[in-house]
């Protein structure tokens, strides 16, 4: 254990670090059992002035003040070398933050740290009504040490300690939707049978995300209504393939700040081939106007031009990109609903028909109407004997390049190294990936030369590809199913860390969105 | 048909795109002036051989080039250009074509 610096210094009105202790005054806690834990050892205190060391997961809110006070603090430490950990703790005590600290809701950066101050959820009370008959202003006493955090095991910094994915739910996908089934009949599918997953009452869902190209002339609100979902948050994400993880990351920070308490992210399709094909002509204004006269053949033109500039740049084969379809294909034979599950060897993909030179048949994701939903909560909502999942960290870009390079990377690109410095992992320490697959061409560009286990449900290209939309929920659904180790047949031993992407709409030559999250199984 | 291909160029800093924007992308300006480009060189290419939707469809040859003025559009062709090929460029309806320059 690294020696500590014995100071007196006043770092705040009311806060003062001596001696390896932070005196603050706590107002309130809101949370889970991490909190619990802390009321409990307050209950044992005799005199308003506790110490409680790391080990028992310490976890105090006081005011915005002297949090930023105390933030400089424990920055200046941790660039010390007393211990990265504090800060972490630190982190994570912003995140339990008073419901009456002002202002609603802020972010602050300092130094390495990103510290939220946050507003309590509503419901908090529920896990914390003795508190509220407590007097809210009391003193305490923090014992910094640099022992493990038992929820901070990993260095690097965490974004969400207060939201976790705790379930997952698909409808069934089909390439050819029956009379009766519609993008909201699947939606609704996939949203039971997420809060089924999750264990949770329709009642007790307060916000919900939604992606779709074909809910229209519907918006997030009719879909509400239709649900019988009474909100107070709701979002539309219209990202195409990184709408999902957009989605994830708004709903992530909305539990975080107490916006909503539990969230239902979700994204279906169901265009049909002809439906799809009007969405695919009329994508954007560029689209209209400038590709979809040539004949261009929709995303699937596009990215056969991606795709010869790829081979052209890297020296690659076809049967290059066959190695991928293959070996997505093989994990699509243990995933029930996969709407490609017979084997495939080299000799199909190659003898496969042209679609667009040199994409062939196997190069194009399958358009399937389907839906998927997950559901994102407070980790302590998790069904017993289940882990949580929780986002390590979370990125995102948009137009990145305004269309002007080569589209042989993506907007991942851009932050990347921020992404796996935030998360405190490395690419090699990652067990599975989820990479945004509907063309392999964009799994290279993603993955570059990376190997993982791999969009271990078949990925999109066996699977299928409910619109863009929901094609990025199944690669998070999927990798929550290896984290909560329950992917059956198709599950990769003791997976703990897993990378998803998304990435899509194509204004007019390539993609222009990304986003990528590093996941945590949370034991 | 009209020849050549119209791209907007910023009055401010001269940068040409296309498609049409808002606020230039280099130096923010905000007005652009209409321009032509009449050639380009072939990059890659493909032929669409199949649209979902469509039964009767005929294979129709794409390219992305490089034009002139240095822009990379997408364009239909309406020949047998290769990539490395300089063609010519047209429009129809707002819509970039080309073929070899003869």
């Amino acid at each position: 254990m690294p020696s500590r610096p014995s100071v007196d210094r006043p770092i705040g009105a009311s806060a003062v670090e001596r001696d390896g202790l932070l005196d603050v005054d706590v107002l309130a806690c809101r949370g889970g059992r991490d909190d619990l834990r802390f009321m409990q050892a307050v209950r044992r205190s005799q005199d308003d002035r506790v110490h409680i060391p790391i080990r028992e997961e310490l976890l105090v809110a006081v005011d915005q003040r002297q949090l930023l006070a105390a933030a400089e603090v424990f920055s200046r430490r941790a660039r010390a070398g007393v211990g990265e950990h504090e800060a972490q703790v630190f982190a994570l005590a912003l995140h339990r933050c008073d419901q009456r600290a002002p202002p609603a809701s802020q972010s602050y950066d300092r130094g390495t740290d990103h510290v939220s101050i946050v507003r309590a959820s509503r419901g908090w009370d529920r896990y914390h009504r003795p508190w509220l008959d407590r007097p809210l202003s009391r003193a305490m006493t923090v014992r910094l040490t640099s022992g493990p955090i038992p929820l901070n095991a990993l260095p690097g910094k965490i974004m969400y300690t207060n939201a976790a994915i705790i379930g997952v739910g698909q409808s069934a996908y089909t390439r050819r939707p029956q009379p009766g089934q519609s993008t909201h009949t699947f939606i609704r599918d996939a949203v039971v049978a997420a809060l089924v997953d999750a264990a949770i009452d329709p009642r007790e869902v307060d916000g919900m995300a939604v992606a779709s190209f074909s809910l229209a002339p519907d918006a997030a609100i009719d879909l509400a209504w239709k649900l019988g979902l009474s909100l107070r948050w709701l979002v539309q994400d219209t990202n195409g393939g990184s709408s999902a993880m957009n989605m994830l990351g708004h709903a992530l920070r909305a539990v975080e700040t107490g916006a909503a308490s539990v969230i239902l992210v979700t994204g279906g399709d169901a265009t049909g081939l002809g439906g799809y094909a009007k969405v695919a002509a009329n994508f954007n204004i560029a689209t209209q106007l400038h590709l979809a006269p040539l004949g261009h053949g929709g995303p699937n033109g596009v990215y056969a031009l991606v795709t010869s500039r790829q081979m052209k740049t890297y020296g690659l084969q076809k049967s290059d990109y066959g190695q991928l379809a293959i070996a997505q294909r093989a994990w699509a034979a243990h995933n029930p609903y996969a709407v490609y599950r017979a084997a495939m060897t080299m000799e199909d993909y190659l003898a496969a028909p042209l679609v667009a030179d040199p994409l062939s048949r196997y190069d194009c994701v399958p358009v399937v109407a389907g839906a998927q939903a997950i559901v994102v909560a407070h980790p302590d909502r998790c069904p017993d004997g289940r882990a949580p999942v929780r986002v390590r960290a979370h990125r995102a870009s948009f137009n990145y390049d305004n269309q002007e390079g080569d589209g042989l990377q993506t907007g991942i690109s851009t932050f990347a190294g921020e992404l796996w410095r935030a998360a405190g992992v490395d690419p090699a320490d990652i067990d599975v990936a989820s990479i945004y697959d509907d063309y392999p061409t964009m799994v290279f560009a993603q993955l570059g030369e990376r190997r993982f286990p791999l969009n271990t449900w078949g990925g999109m290209l066996s699977a299928g590809q409910p619109g863009g939309p929901a094609g990025g929920l199944n690669g998070i659904s999927e990798a929550v199913l290896q984290l909560q180790h329950r992917a059956g047949a198709r599950q990769v031993e003791a997976a703990r860390l897993a990378v998803t992407t998304g990435y899509g709409m194509t204004l007019y030559r390539y993609g222009a969105t990304a986003a990528a999250a590093v996941l945590e199984r949370l034991e | 048909m009209n020849r050549g291909v119209a791209i907007w160029r910023c009055v401010k800093c001269r940068t040409g795109f296309f498609p049409q924007r808002l606020l230039c992308s280099r130096c923010h300006g905000d007005t652009f002036e209409e321009d032509r480009v009449y050639q380009a060189v072939v990059e890659e290419i493909s032929t669409i051989r199949h649209m979902l939707g469509q039964t009767d469809w005929q294979p129709r040859r794409i390219a992305s080039v490089r034009t002139s003025d240095g822009q990379r559009i997408t364009v239909g062709l309406t020949d047998e250009s290769e990539p490395g090929t300089v063609i010519e460029l047209f429009e129809e309806n707002a819509s970039p074509f080309g073929a070899a320059k003869k």
